[in-house]
């Protein structure tokens, strides 16, 4: 059927129709005429029969029964009434017999009574169907004369449809024979206006496809010379390769037509890149990666690899082209990009990349991650330590923040940021920063069999111009302030503040100079006895105005900067002179961890112990909480302290980390409870039992107790009776100017 | 002499001619008439409703000095049409004078009488849509219905005007045979 020829199909289909058409007029026709005809042969008997019923009716009446079967015999008078018959009372009156072999039809027509109506007799008619086979017979001779012409019009209808099509099938053969590079012509062929439109509509699609195919070639030309191009069947064995190809694998062409296409593929590309790449292409998809391959040399090189599988017209895997370029050269800078800005430690990106990425965003949540302790991990357990703590927490970032969409760097030192994605809420990235906060916190640093804690603090900016300055502003805010987390949102506050920090550094400096760093004496009282038997040295600032100034204003700015060692030797040095001359008391005074692992101070003191003799009436009161990180260091430190007589207390025991097994290892002989503890002890239960747990603990190794903050009649009564050994407070004695005591 | 005897006869035959027939009627038309009025009466599509006892009755009505021709008319009609089982047409004489509103019948042979008896009858046979059948077509001008008329052939003569009046209705082929007169 496919074969067949447009124009044959219409003629066919047009045969068909017609004959079909012409078969059911015929059919229908006919049948329509017969029974008609049919019908009108019957109606003229009955015509016949009801104009003389009433006659024969009237004359049977009226007794004239000769008159009765004439007129009866006048029905067969009809040309084409056979015979017939007159029944009136059952009585035959008349009768013409026929041949009741001829084509006829009877009709019985009821006869009568003239007078009342009554049905009295019938009229038998018997009538023959000559007519009606006559008229018949012309019918049919008639109609099929009729469709015998109108089945010649069709066929000369087709055939003029068939001369119409046929330059459409001239046309239909030439484009098909038409090859590339040959000539089109219609001209010769007789035209009608659609036929004329549709050799138009070709030539200008052939010339379309001329150009298009130029453009082609020239396409094919430039990825040619510019790419690495190949081609394999869908098996993958290799059926083209470009001369680029040629040149950059070094095999000859013939050896690699027919190969397979992992020829060229590197040992090391794992075998899912190769499974990755078939499962995209056998699901109909493009493969766009990037690919190592070696050359039949050896020689390495990458290439930037598309894959598109090329389909036929029923969706089914033709062949697959492959577009190649070499980026080896790329690839390489790429990499020596990547380790520049890649931190060779942790594998994080580092602060140039941080800055690219900070470039792009427009709306920035920044954090500056910083781990506290980060120095005293590197002085104590050394720099492979220290780098394999950062490495484990870069892990730790890396597996909990970037899956939130979080950039991890690695900046200086102990420092990390944390870049939030771009239109993030800035609640959600602080909640992150207090996340990684935690989490610092929760891991422990296993290290020579020590496990040290980590603890962290975070400066967060959203300000992209400085995000670094203000983020370390917010860092130093939150280690000044003793926060984890501090958003620089307040940028007016932290200038203040650092500008209070510069202020008080000038205050200190000049105080330094003009020697207005003095010591104030509070006592310690004995509890069994009620009698001062100890000073606790504190330092105070003389400012310009000659007001005391007390050390919370002064001293943690100082510690940020290289004058509080000067402050603590004033301390050091005043009070030696001071206590030198009053020989039946003895003064502590407050040495931090910053100290104690200060060499040039520590050397000081010594020096100072000896000079004045005075080790055996000194107590150096460290303070609990900043003990914990130079465990070591602090015991070494009392150990050569007690060699010279000096005794040790703990200050403001009950706020740190401090245990007691610590206590025991450090040997103090002296625990301060904090203030916190005394403060409410007459009336707060949870105060009550832990310094009553402090008291037996203290008891059993042998260490004394001092109550701190003793400030009316009701804690002072209470901790005499809980047995504290020594107790100070602005109730028993306030701080003097230590100048007081010469007097 | 024996010219005037003859003479003398003659003219006294015709004189008892007059003298007995008061009436002239031609025979021939006369047994035309009768033999038509039956079927005439039978082409009636309602002449059903209008029998006596499902019989037909015919009134012949005549001037009184017209009885013979009456009787005439009523042997040849009964002589024509002889009853049978089925025919039981009864033919009844009545004088013009005599004539009352309760002599109702089939249909009325109107013989010859004056305009004043025709057109009584005529009336009254209208108004009880009975068909009036005169022997002389004159009397279309008195209300009568049906005549026959015999010239070169035998024409049945309807009224038109009275036939409008009459409301009878016959059957379809009587009106092809009848010829109608304005």
């Amino acid at each position: 059927m496919k074969n067949i020829s447009l124009s044959i199909k219409i003629t066919l289909v047009f045969v068909f129709v017609s004959a079909v058409t012409m078969f059911i007029f015929y059919t229908v026709f006919t049948s329509l005429f017969e029974k008609h005809t049919l019908l009108t042969e019957k109606e003229k008997v009955h015509l016949i029969a009801e104009t003389l019923e009433p006659i024969i009716s009237m004359n049977y009446y009226l007794g004239l029964a000769e008159e009765t079967s004439n007129l009866a015999q006048r029905v067969v008078e009809h040309e084409n009434v056979l015979g017939g018959a007159l029944y009136i009372d059952g009585e035959l009156l008349w009768q013409k017999k026929y041949d009741e072999t001829m084509a006829h039809f009877h009709v019985d027509y009821p006869v009568r009574d003239a007078l009342s109506g009554d049905e009295i007799g019938k009229l038998h008619i018997a009538y023959s169907m000559a007519q009606y086979n006559s008229a018949v017979s012309k019918m049919r001779f008639t109609l099929f004369n009729y469709l015998g012409l109108l089945s010649i019009f069709f066929l000369v209808f087709a055939l003029f449809v068939r001369y119409l099509l046929n330059p459409l099938s001239v046309i239909a053969h030439r484009v098909k024979e038409y090859r590339l590079g040959d000539k089109l012509e219609f001209e010769d062929i007789r035209m009608e206006p659609e036929t004329e439109v549709i050799s138009e509509a070709f030539l200008l699609m052939v010339d379309n496809v001329r150009e298009y195919t130029v453009l082609l070639e020239q396409y094919k030309l430039s990825v040619d010379e510019s790419s690495i191009v190949s081609k394999m069947d869908p098996s993958g064995t290799i059926t083209y390769v470009n001369d680029e190809y040629v040149r950059v694998c070094g095999y000859e062409r013939e050896e690699l037509l027919g190969a397979r296409c992992d020829l060229l593929s590197h040992p090391e590309i794992d075998k899912a890149v190769f499974e990755e790449i078939w499962t995209t292409i056998l699901e109909k998809r493009i493969w766009k990666g990037i690919l190592k391959n070696k050359t039949k040399s050896g020689s390495d090189y990458y290439v930037k690899s598309t894959i598109v599988p090329l389909l036929d017209e029923s969706s089914d895997l033709l062949e697959l082209i492959s577009i190649q370029h070499d980026i080896t050269q790329v690839y390489e800078q790429s990499k020596q990009i990547l380790k520049q800005t890649t931190d060779e430690n942790t594998g994080l990106p580092n602060r140039i990349k941080l800055s690219e990425d900070v470039a792009l965003q427009s709306d920035l949540k920044f954090g500056l991650f910083s781990l506290d302790n980060y120095d005293v991990i590197k002085n104590y357990y050394g720099y492979e330590a220290a780098y394999d703590a950062l490495k484990q927490l870069s892990e730790n970032f890396r597996r909990v923040l970037e899956p939130q969409g979080v950039g991890v760097y690695k900046l200086a030192g102990g420092e990390f940021g944390f870049l939030a994605k771009e239109g993030s809420d800035l609640v959600w990235f602080q909640q992150i920063c207090r996340f990684a906060i935690e989490d610092t916190g929760n891991f422990q640093l296993d290290v020579e069999g020590d496990t040290v804690d980590l603890r962290a603090s975070i400066g967060c900016t959203s300000n992209k111009g400085n995000y670094l300055s203000y983020s370390g502003l917010a860092l130093r805010h939150a280690l000044d302030s003793g926060r984890s987390l501090v958003y620089y949102e307040d940028q007016e506050n932290l200038i203040a503040q650092h500008e209070n920090n510069l202020l008080w550094t000038r205050k200190v400096k000049s105080a330094l100079a003009d020697d207005r760093i003095t010591l104030f004496v509070q006592p310690l009282v004995d509890s069994r006895t009620m009698q001062v038997t100890k000073y606790e040295c504190l330092v105070r600032l003389i400012d310009e105005d000659d007001k005391y100034i007390s050390p919370f204003f002064f001293l943690d700015v100082a510690k940020k900067t290289k004058l509080y060692h000067l402050i603590t030797a004033q301390v050091i040095g005043i009070s030696f002179e001071v206590f030198s001359q009053i020989e039946d008391k003895d003064f502590s005074i407050n040495l931090s961890a910053e100290d104690i692992l200060h060499k040039e101070t520590i050397n000081y003191l010594e020096k100072k112990i000896v000079e004045y003799n005075i080790g055996s009436r000194l107590i150096l009161e460290i303070v609990e909480s900043e003990g914990i990180d130079s465990y070591d260091e602090i015991t070494a430190f009392i150990s050569k302290m007690k060699a010279f007589g000096c005794r040790i207390a703990i200050d403001d025991f009950g706020t740190g980390y401090s245990n007691f097994s610590y206590l025991m290892e450090l040997k103090v002989d002296y625990i301060k409870i904090d203030g916190s503890l005394i403060k409410n002890i007459d009336h707060d239960r949870n105060s009550q039992i832990i310094c009553s747990t402090i008291l037996n603990f203290s008891s059993e190794l042998e260490m004394r107790t001092v109550a701190e903050f003793v400030h009316n009649d009701a804690v002072l009564e209470y901790v005499q009776d809980m047995g504290f050994d020594y107790l100070q407070g602005f109730h028993l004695g306030e701080p003097v100017p230590i100048r007081d005591l010469l007097n | 002499m024996i010219v005037m005897k003859f003479m003398l006869t003659i003219f006294l035959l015709m004189l008892m001619h007059v003298n007995a027939f008061a009436y002239d009627y031609d025979p021939l038309l006369l047994r035309a008439q009768t033999t038509l009025f039956p079927k005439i009466v039978l082409l009636d599509q309602d002449v059903a409703t209008k029998t006596e006892k499902n019989s037909l009755k015919i009134l012949v009505l005549y001037a009184d000095d017209d009885i013979k021709n009456a009787e005439l008319t009523k042997k040849l009609i009964e002589d024509k049409y002889k009853k049978n089982n089925r025919n039981t047409m009864s033919v009844n004489l009545i004088r013009y004078s005599e004539f009352k509103s309760s002599e109702i019948a089939t249909a009325y042979f109107l013989l010859k009488g004056s305009d004043e008896s025709v057109k009584k009858v005529s009336s009254y046979a209208e108004r009880n849509n009975r068909i009036t059948f005169s022997y002389d077509y004159n009397d279309f001008e008195r209300n009568a219905l049906l005549s026959v008329i015999m010239k070169e052939k035998t024409y049945i003569y309807l009224n038109k005007e009275s036939f409008q009046k009459y409301g009878i209705k016959f059957i379809p082929l009587f009106y092809k045979i009848v010829k109608v007169i304005e």
